[in-house]
């Protein structure tokens, strides 16, 4: 394909990448690039989600367990265990959290429907108040938090400026779209897909339904579990109000659903907006009324978004043609 | 023992009344409120709101009607206005409703009263009073939630089953179209049922005013334990809703005497779980096609 081609069919993706690739220079604040990082992290967690949530449409709130199990896995092997490096406690955080997964999934896809969400947020419950409860591993309610530490270093994670782990997580990101575009196209995504318009005639198709959403919890469980220790590592501490609460599952399901279930770039989008109106205001307005402005927009733009966009925000562009604007429509 | 089961007896009463109220809604229009708890806590600030009107050491029970007819239309107001857009377009459209009016209600709860820990300021012989019956103590404001509880679940039930719009809503419940075309105007119906429910949170919100401090983000616990309580009992089912309140206070009660308080919220996870694994339905819950 000539460049000219790829430029004109994906214009938008190209300008969103060097857009995010000067941002942090020409915005030159480490609060702002800060926030940015942060809409990354919910981007790569919503695809994370989106995967059994979306594509699967089995609303999962479950997640903050998964991404709790990767901060405590690689906090707790840094802190206790001499300092092992947060590339490599990855993998057994990703493998607990493979494990963790099948104990939930297990009896959770044996329901369906609202009865299936209940059952992950009790799951989610149970861990929470596990942490809570072995406190003398796990730090209680009050968590563990790093020492200060000085000096850049990629191999543990740890800059100076933020700039650095601004691109880790941007790389990150752009991994877990790489995974959800794969799942899509290959067998897991049209199974996934069959499962949630159908269920029964799936099945009866030979589909086993159980072992596909189980499969395809596990891969989210993974990479929930990997931004889990990105994300730990970005803010120095982990404890169980901010990773396992069922705020986080909500805010993670919520950056899925009002970008658009069920596509490519929904999470991003769905990011792109509410991390940072909840930032924000949650930064400028926090002397009005005990800062509960923030949060007050941030239900009414759900409320407004699924009573006039039940698609979500994505879908606001599909209703104009690219064309009109002199731009190429990609898929040709 | 007995001490724990009356206890766990006591409280369940409240859960319960809480969960028939989420019953009702589900019941009629297939709707699972997540923002039922929050509901309650503005039960709860309007009771200590509307206190400041009665003379000092009054009992709070006098506002029963002041606060579940400003609950009633409170939720008549947010149905109209949201909920029924959403009805019948799948789970994650109401979930995600109700979550973002969670998310209002709590806040805009916090940006007028703040965040601060309040209590209603009734006389301390209502809030300590407890009478000793078979050698076990009986704290009077939770026998006086568990009565009131208990005569608002039997009073459903009457309803339900010996008024036109009780049974009008059985019939909604069970098929739409067809009460439709029987001439029962739906969409009343629906308005009335999600109000009942949202006056049913409000109530208990008064009810349990005399016990619990009154602060904005009290409702997601309470959330969890009825939504807990409708589930463990098996969906639309009053019965079910009942049982599942009772069952929940009791097994709370037994997890923070016997374990420890903090694993209590667990504890009672891990027993809804554990039904779940054997009855996928509920307890009294029955099975049918979703897809």
């Amino acid at each position: 394909m000539p460049l000219t081609k790829i430029v004109k069919n994906h214009w938008v993706l190209i300008a969103f990448l060097a857009a995010c690739l000067i941002y942090p220079f020409v915005i030159d604040s480490r609060y702002l690039t800060r926030v940015a990082m942060e809409v990354f992290f919910f981007a790569a967690m919503g695809n994370a989600w989106n995967i059994i949530g979306g594509y699967g449409r089995q609303t999962s709130w479950a997640s903050s367990t998964f991404v709790a199990v990767g901060a405590y896995t690689s906090i707790l092997l840094f802190v206790r265990y001499g300092g092992i490096s947060p590339w490599i406690s990855i993998f057994p955080a990703m493998a607990l959290a493979a494990v963790m997964a099948v104990i939930i999934g297990l009896p959770c896809f044996r329901m369906r429907g609202v009865y299936f969400a209940i059952a992950t947020i009790a799951c989610t419950t149970i861990f929470r108040q596990l942490l809570i409860y072995f406190a003398d591993f796990t730090g209680g309610s009050l968590g563990v938090a790093f020492m200060i530490r000085r000096g850049d270093s990629l191999w543990n994670l740890h800059f100076d400026s933020a700039i650095p782990f601004y691109f880790v997580a941007l790389v990150w990101l752009l991994v877990t779209v790489g995974i959800v575009t794969y799942i899509e196209r290959n067998r897991l995504g049209h199974y996934l897909r069959a499962i949630c318009d159908d269920q029964d005639a799936a099945e009866s198709l030979g589909i086993k339904s159980s072992r596909v959403k189980l499969i395809a919890f596990i891969v989210s469980a993974m990479m929930l579990s990997f931004t889990g220790v990105l994300y730990v590592f970005q803010l120095g501490f982990v404890d169980p109000n901010t990773f396992a609460s069922h705020d986080m599952s909500v805010r993670i399901a919520i950056v899925a659903i009002l970008g658009g279930m069920g596509t490519k770039w929904g999470p991003t989008v769905g990011a792109l907006v509410t991390v940072p109106l909840l930032e924000l205001s949650n930064a400028y307005l926090q002397h009005i009324g005990g800062g509960g402005a923030g949060w007050v927009m941030y239900g009414l733009l759900i409320i407004v978004i699924v009573l006039f966009k039940p698609n979500g925000i994505i879908s606001i562009f599909d209703n104009f043609s690219l064309k009109k604007l002199g731009g190429g429509v990609s898929g040709r | 023992m007995l001490q724990v089961t009356v206890n766990g007896l006591l409280i369940g009463g409240v859960y319960a009344l809480i969960a028939v109220g989420l019953t009702m809604i589900h019941g009629v229009m297939k709707i699972v409120n997540f923002a039922q708890g929050d509901f309650l806590v503005i039960g709860l600030f309007l009771t200590y709101a509307y206190y400041t009107f009665l003379p000092d050491g009054a009992l709070p029970y006098w506002l029963i009607i002041p606060v579940a007819a400003s609950m009633y239309l409170i939720g008549c107001i947010i149905f109209k206005l949201s909920i029924n857009r959403v009805i019948g377009q799948g789970d994650s459209n109401y979930i995600l409703l109700t979550i973002g009016l969670s998310f209002v209600i709590q806040n805009t709860l916090q940006l007028i009263f703040g965040a601060n820990f309040r209590s209603v300021p009734v006389s301390d012989e209502l809030r300590f009073g407890s009478f000793e019956m078979f050698e076990t103590v009986f704290q009077i404001p939770r026998v006086i939630a568990f009565a009131a509880a208990a005569l608002f679940v039997i009073f459903v039930n009457w309803f339900l089953s010996h008024t036109d719009i009780g049974r009008a809503m059985r019939a909604t419940s069970e098929n739409r179209v067809v009460a439709e075309s029987l001439g029962i105007r739906t969409g009343r119906i629906y308005v009335i049922a999600f109000a009942i429910g949202t006056m049913f949170a409000g109530v208990s919100g008064l009810l349990l005013s005399p016990m619990f401090l009154v602060f904005p983000t009290l409702g997601a616990a309470f959330s969890t334990v009825a939504m807990s309580a409708i589930v463990l009992g098996g969906l639309g089912n009053i019965k079910g809703a009942l049982l599942g309140g009772l069952i929940i206070g009791l097994v709370e009660s037994f997890v923070s005497t016997y374990i420890s308080v903090t694993v209590a919220l667990a504890g009672i996870n891990f027993v809804l779980m554990l039904v779940l694994i054997f009855r996928p339905y509920g307890l009294l819950g029955k099975r049918r096609r979703v897809a």
